[in-house]
């Protein structure tokens, strides 16, 4: 994994531009989402540190796929769900990719002024204390924020991974498939794996 | 110049109970329909599965195009008024139906408070059944002594999940009778949609159709001629004729650019917008005449507006649940809507969810220490050892006469209309059983705790402030013109032609979700008209 810090930062500051500018993604039978991207490798430097280990490689590339895809699928001023018990229409906050990418850059500047190199080439070790320290900082219980609200891009990406059925299936072992729609023929059986 | 529409019925609104009603009569007379609406187009069925995507990854309301922004009403209003589009609010709702019980209707005579409304549970089980049968209610009867119903579900019950399978087990070692909740979600396929698919997003969207809303029942009447459907109307005074009390037209706006004039004739008019909007118009249509507005001899309309409150409370269990099954799907009991012979008035409902309060993934232990990796991961799937139930009780609020909705002068839309103000104030009789109702329900969810070996992890009150929920009244029902706004069969005492179809003919609004109900009041209603 190697970062170009300085086309990182470039890379960011030009696309915050871009969104102050008004470029949006297209959704909902539109063109194709322009999207956002995270940098690619610093990501997968906080997700290997942040997401369990027992994912294997593989789901844990699958989770920072959905993170990255749900990213590239935001969009900002949309219209919110209004609930029951909400006379106000609300709508979707500004990108948090910028700030996030912020916060991206700002560990690997941490990395090089502490150990003389990018966050993306220390050990694991060394990534997940920085990261614990970032977050210890922040305030608040220890519930997992919605992603939107998540204040750092490590609790982001970890509240969109346990937000997912599959994180779901994972820790119970079972193919409950939250969030699916399935036959509903099944529903008085036991999900498959399920402890009976 | 303005537009003219012309009709035999015409049909104020285009949500739940309007669109019943228009089947109705569509099937009941040969008189032309009009319905009119003041929002446009919903979100097309095609569309629905993408805008529940969007809805589950990012909160994005998949009924962009339901609120008209000037048409909003203020103070604690329980719901989203503004709701405007065609299907109204119940292209949201989690199609959860309940019927009230008989009590309800006689709680002077049963149980010697406030009033009895001038029907009985009898004489609305048939609009009951013509309304679970047009939509498509999948249930069970419930003990019948409790719960009687003059013929059985048109679809058999959803199916109880392995997690409401233990619960309902909990439920009886805890004495409580449970069954599942009556939905209007296709057990089977149904009335040519497709069978539930526990896709478990029913609040706010449901991708398959499985789910009752009403634009299936209004695009059919359309297509078939049997209904002409205005959209983007709103409707802003009802004129009648002093001389005969006779409704003459109504008169409104095209809500899109331009604003131009309507005026929609007539033989009869049916108001069937909801227990805001129905009222607020009554109230805005005053003349020299009618210096109160119309139908508002008794000076009760937008009076007694009626819903309830609840308690909710999530129990650990020593159970293993599994999130996510079918989660909102429920169990119900009607055992505590009736009052045993000498307590303290207290009516409630039941219902029990799997729930995962406290099964959730968390980045922080007790200790505050960051949770990541593999820590993280131990954490959780020690959590989830043990399984939660959510409970929830609605309770009974009568409404005082100042339960009102107002005209805000403070508030108005483009054309000026003042905005409606809401004002819920409960009957004397509750202010003063309030705390011993609440208590009541929490030593109930106490010993079902106990019942399961388990605790009450949370609970909490609905927040008083902003309102009570499946809200109704407003124009509410009665055989004394002087102390109602309609009578029996939704006519007005003031006007033969008018007619208030649902909710805001609600006496009461009993201690359960109300849609079935007011949708049942249209349909007593329609078969008014239609005689």
């Amino acid at each position: 994994m190697t970062t170009n810090r300085r086309s990182f930062l470039k890379a960011s500051a030009a696309t915050a531009a871009g969104l102050a500018a008004g470029c949006t993604t297209e959704r909902r039978g539109g063109a194709a989402a322009a999207g956002f991207a995270l940098e690619p490798a610093l990501l997968d430097a906080v997700a290997e540190v942040v997401l369990p280990i027992e994912l294997g490689a593989e789901r844990r590339a699958s989770a920072v796929a959905g993170f990255r895809a749900w990213i590239a699928g935001f969009e900002p001023a949309a219209e919110e769900l209004h609930g029951y018990g909400e006379q106000e229409v609300r709508f979707t906050p500004a990108h948090p990719g910028p700030q996030w990418n912020a916060q991206l850059a700002q560990l690997d500047a941490l990395a090089r002024r502490q150990h003389r190199r990018g966050f993306a080439q220390l050990d694991a070790p060394k990534r997940d204390a920085m990261v614990r320290a970032q977050l210890a900082r922040l305030k608040g219980g220890d519930r997992m924020p919605g992603v939107l609200a998540a204040p750092h891009v490590a609790l982001a990406l970890l509240a969109h991974w346990a937000e997912s059925s599959a994180a779901t299936d994972f820790v119970y072992g079972a193919a409950i498939g939250k969030d699916s729609c399935r036959t509903l023929a099944t529903v008085t059986a036991l999900p498959t794996g399920a402890r009976s | 110049m303005s537009r003219r529409i012309e009709a035999d019925y015409c049909i104020v609104g285009s949500g739940i109970t309007a669109a019943l009603v228009a089947a109705k009569l569509a099937d009941s007379t040969k008189g032309t329909i009009a319905v009119i609406e003041a929002g446009g187009a919903t979100t097309p069925f095609k569309d629905r599965t993408l805008a529940r995507q969007r809805f589950l990854d990012y909160n994005e309301s998949p009924w962009t195009s339901d609120h008209l922004d000037d048409q909003n009403a203020t103070g604690t209003a329980f719901g989203f008024s503004p709701d405007m589009h065609v299907g109204g609010l119940a292209m949201h709702w989690g199609a959860v139906t309940p019927r009230y019980s008989p009590d309800d209707f006689k709680l002077r005579s049963m149980h010697g408070v406030f009033e009895d409304w001038p029907i009985s549970y009898d004489d609305l089980d048939p609009f009951y059944q013509e309304a679970e049968e047009r939509m498509g209610i999948s249930g069970e009867q419930g003990p019948p002594a409790i719960d009687p119903r003059g013929k059985p579900f048109p679809m058999p019950a959803l199916p109880l999940s392995p997690n409401l399978q233990q619960l309902r087990g909990w439920a009886d070692k805890a004495g409580i009778a449970m069954w599942s909740q009556p939905s209007a979600k296709n057990s089977v396929p149904y009335d040519g949609r497709a069978v539930c698919q526990r896709c478990d997003t029913c609040y706010p969207v449901c991708p398959s159709g499985a789910k009752y809303s009403p634009e299936w029942t209004l695009d059919r009447l359309v297509a078939a001629k049997r209904i002409a459907m205005h959209t983007n109307v709103l409707v802003r005074r009802v004129l009648a004729d002093p001389r005969t009390g006779r409704i003459t037209h109504l008169t409104g706006n095209s809500t899109l650019a331009g604003g131009e004039e309507v005026e929609i004739h007539a033989r009869q008019f049916v108001l069937a917008g909801g227990f805001t909007w129905t009222a607020h118009l009554l109230l805005l249509s005053t003349s020299g005449a009618y210096p109160n507005g119309i139908a508002n001899t008794s000076g009760h309309v937008g009076k007694y507006l009626a819903g309830h409150r609840n308690l909710n409370a999530h129990i650990e269990l020593p159970l293993t649940l599994y999130p996510g099954m079918n989660g909102q799907h429920s169990l119900v009991s009607k055992q505590f809507m009736r009052v045993p012979r000498g307590n303290q008035y207290v009516r409630h409902d039941l219902r029990v969810w799997e729930s995962s309060v406290g099964r959730e993934a968390r980045w922080r232990d007790e200790q505050g220490n960051v949770l990541l990796g593999s820590a993280l991961l131990a954490d959780w799937k020690h959590r989830t050892k043990k399984g939660a139930a959510r409970v929830r009780a609605y309770y009974d609020v009568l409404p005082d006469k100042a339960s009102e909705l107002t005209l805000d002068a403070g508030a108005k839309n483009r054309w000026g209309d003042p905005m409606p103000r809401l004002s819920f104030r409960d009957h004397p009789t509750t202010v003063a059983g309030r705390a011993h109702a609440e208590e009541s329900i929490k030593a109930l969810f106490k010993r079902m705790a106990a019942a399961g070996g388990g605790k009450v992890i949370s609970s909490e009150s609905s927040a008083n402030d902003i309102g009570q929920e499946h809200p109704g009244g407003g124009c509410r029902m009665g055989t004394d013109p002087a102390t109602s706004v309609v009578d029996g069969w939704g006519r007005a005492h003031d006007h033969e032609n008018l007619w208030v179809a649902g909710a805001p003919t609600n006496v009461t609004a009993s201690c359960c979700n109300g849609t079935l109900t007011f949708v049942a009041l249209g349909l007593r209603t329609a078969a008014g008209v239609a005689r």
